[in-house]
């Protein structure tokens, strides 16, 4: 099976030279966070109040905001944030998502009806609006902002994993499960879990970009990730008032935020045919169900 | 027939939409996590009484039992008060609601009529001219629209016009009755970037549902009979396509509110996604919770409408069957 996953990757690879490129820039990304605080020229919150807003280039490589912080090392940092909190509220909200998505196909009947009801009534949430709400009730802070957004995304990974534990519900490994008496657990996480893996963890992909943006968004109305500490959204929102003298304030977490926003649909894409083998051709279904996952 | 069916619709609306108001009491009210301290500390004391925290506490009725605050608030929501007051400046949440709902429902109404007049038949147009110059151009106007967040593309326009022309929107917000031109250039932009975003995903649809009917033995009949193309396309291709249009305008509205709470609030409009934000910023937690009501039963009747225009374009959905197997088709 490995090897036959490895070449498939390879082929992938060599016939999606986009989705590669994405995954190495992505690592760039990744490593940049990941060592912020080693390749940052500057401490993200010192302020060199004689150089304000100097431009990119002399002293500071991509310019000093208005109070004389380095955009770079803000930008660094603000990245480790961002990607902190995307990938923990994605894995959070993906795993309870998931859990409860086979369990409700797993149970069926009133559990099933009742669970869809509840997922049916956190989907005439539009995730911003979710998210204002946890997090005015809360107080802005890193952790309020993980949970905002694993709750928001919590039900389309319900609905997404109980749809594919449907599928197999009735075929022959299940019913056989059963007959040789395992236990439901068991059942759950060695013969329903593996067949949701793959269809989650492609779309999982795809929410860490909505993550990434619901977080700048979030930040950017002051709602996020408290000042000063660095975030892409904050450093949007103090940018905004010096737009015409000092246009790089925006652009560089602009262009930070979009990059990595990208990448990551990319590789969503590329993931989704790598370890979904029913959509493997785009097929006008996967298009709609992509759209319905969104 | 329809009304009974409208009228179940209806009925259905009913219980999800109490079901997410328990969804928002739970959170803003039961969950750990003492509303009043946040008040009071969002409102930088950081050092306050127990006894100012209590008489708060009071006067939001947090010390009631929860059925009876539950109960109460909801009355407060269906008689026609949406909640009480604002805890900032003492107004009443149903002015306020008055005065913004027009700005974002009309925001929402210009964008979804923009988007269907640019975005389908651009879409019909990248099918019809399948990898040719004209499909390829339309897919990549699309593209920013779904790849890059609709509040960066709204920063980085207003940069750009700051910087090519020094022109920026106005500030004032005015109705379109009042002052038609002023309006117009105040929701210009943002109706532009929501149109691109909601669009995008329009004309993607759009653009794959044709081509998978245009491959149909049906459409080679209609053009082996001589119809003209327009008739093809329009008629017989669009016709199917359309469930799948519906479908995804449904699924894309939630984003489509999203992005007015951070234009809204970029451009300065006056609406119920700049109220929101302004009074979770400021604790106004009565505020808080009636708007998001607000905002989920938008959500549902809105739903609503695209079911029944879904019955009406596709005559196999029958008024009695629900959407979920609607959906699927």
């Amino acid at each position: 099976m490995n090897t036959v996953f490895l070449r498939r990757i390879l082929t992938l690879g060599r016939d999606r030279p986009v989705a590669m490129v994405a995954a190495f820039v992505l690592l760039v990304i990744v490593l940049g966070a990941v060592f912020a605080a080693v390749i940052a020229p500057d401490d993200p919150l010192a302020q060199d109040t004689p150089h304000r807003l100097q431009s990119p280039g002399d002293g500071y490589l991509l310019g000093s905001d208005n109070i004389g912080r380095d955009v770079f090392s803000r930008t660094l940092h603000g990245g480790r944030t961002a990607l902190y909190i995307a990938l923990v509220s994605v894995a959070l909200g993906t795993a309870i998502g998931a859990m409860i998505g086979l369990a409700s196909a797993y149970r069926g009947g009133w559990v099933d009806l009742l669970v869809q009801r509840v997922v049916d009534a956190f989907f005439g949430f539009p995730l911003m609006v979710l998210a204002v709400v946890i997090v005015a009730t809360f107080g802005p802070s890193p952790n309020t902002v993980i949970a905002a957004i694993a709750v928001a995304l919590a039900p389309q990974a319900a609905r997404l994993s109980r749809s594919s534990a449907l599928s197999v519900r009735a075929s022959g490994h299940i019913v056989a499960a059963h007959s040789i008496g395992a236990s439901s657990p068991r059942i759950l996480f060695w013969h329903f879990l593996p067949h949701s893996l793959g269809p989650v963890l492609a779309y999982a992909t795809g929410f860490v970009t909505t993550a990434l943006v619901a977080e700048a968004a979030l930040s950017f109305l002051g709602l996020g990730v408290p000042p000063p500490d660095p975030s892409w959204g904050g450093m949007l929102a103090d940018g905004r008032e010096f737009l015409e003298v000092a246009p790089w304030l925006t652009l560089v977490p602009a262009i930070a935020l979009s990059v990595t926003a990208l990448c990551f649909v990319v590789l969503g894409d590329f993931l989704r045919d790598v370890l979904d083998p029913t959509v493997s051709v785009p097929t006008h279904e996967s298009a709609l169900t992509q759209e319905l996952v969104e | 027939m329809t009304t009974r069916y409208l009228l179940s619709r209806l009925a259905l609306i009913v219980p999800t939409a109490l079901l997410a108001s328990m969804v928002v009491f739970v959170i803003m009210r039961i969950l750990p996590g003492d509303v009043a301290a946040t008040i009071l500390s969002g409102g930088g004391e950081t050092t306050h009484s127990p006894e100012v925290r209590e008489a708060l506490r009071e006067e939001l009725g947090l010390n009631n039992h929860r059925l009876q605050q539950y109960g109460s608030w909801l009355w407060n929501m269906v008689n026609g008060q949406f909640g009480g007051d604002s805890l900032v400046d003492n107004q009443s949440i149903r002015s306020q609601i008055a005065r913004q709902l027009p700005v974002t429902g009309l925001l929402a109404l210009y964008t979804l009529t923009a988007s269907i007049l640019i975005w389908v038949p651009l879409g019909i147009i990248a099918s019809w001219q399948r990898d040719r110059w004209p499909d390829y151009l339309i897919r990549l106007i699309a593209l920013p629209g779904q790849a890059v967040p609709s509040f960066l593309l709204a920063l980085l326009a207003i940069l750009g016009l700051l910087l090519l022309f020094g022109w920026s929107p106005p500030i004032v917000y005015s109705g379109p009755l009042d002052d038609p031109w002023n309006h117009a250039l105040m929701v210009f932009w943002p109706v532009l970037l929501l149109t691109w975003e909601f669009g995008s995903h329009i004309v993607r649809v759009t653009r794959a549902s044709m081509l998978e009917t245009l491959v149909q033995p049906y459409i080679m009949v209609a053009t082996a009979k001589g119809l003209p193309t327009r008739a093809v396309l329009l008629g017989h291709a669009l016709r199917n396509a359309l469930l799948s249009i519906i479908t995804v305008l449904g699924v894309q509205f939630g984003a489509l509110l999203g992005g007015t709470l951070i234009l809204e609030s970029i451009f300065g409009l006056p609406g119920i996604g700049r109220g929101l934000v302004d009074s979770s910023l400021a604790r106004d937690f009565p505020v808080v919770q009636s708007l998001v009501t607000l905002f989920v039963v938008a959500m549902l009747l809105v739903n609503l409408l695209l079911d029944l225009a879904y019955a009406r374009a596709d005559p196999r959905v029958s008024f009695t069957s629900s959407r979920s197997t609607a959906g699927t088709a």
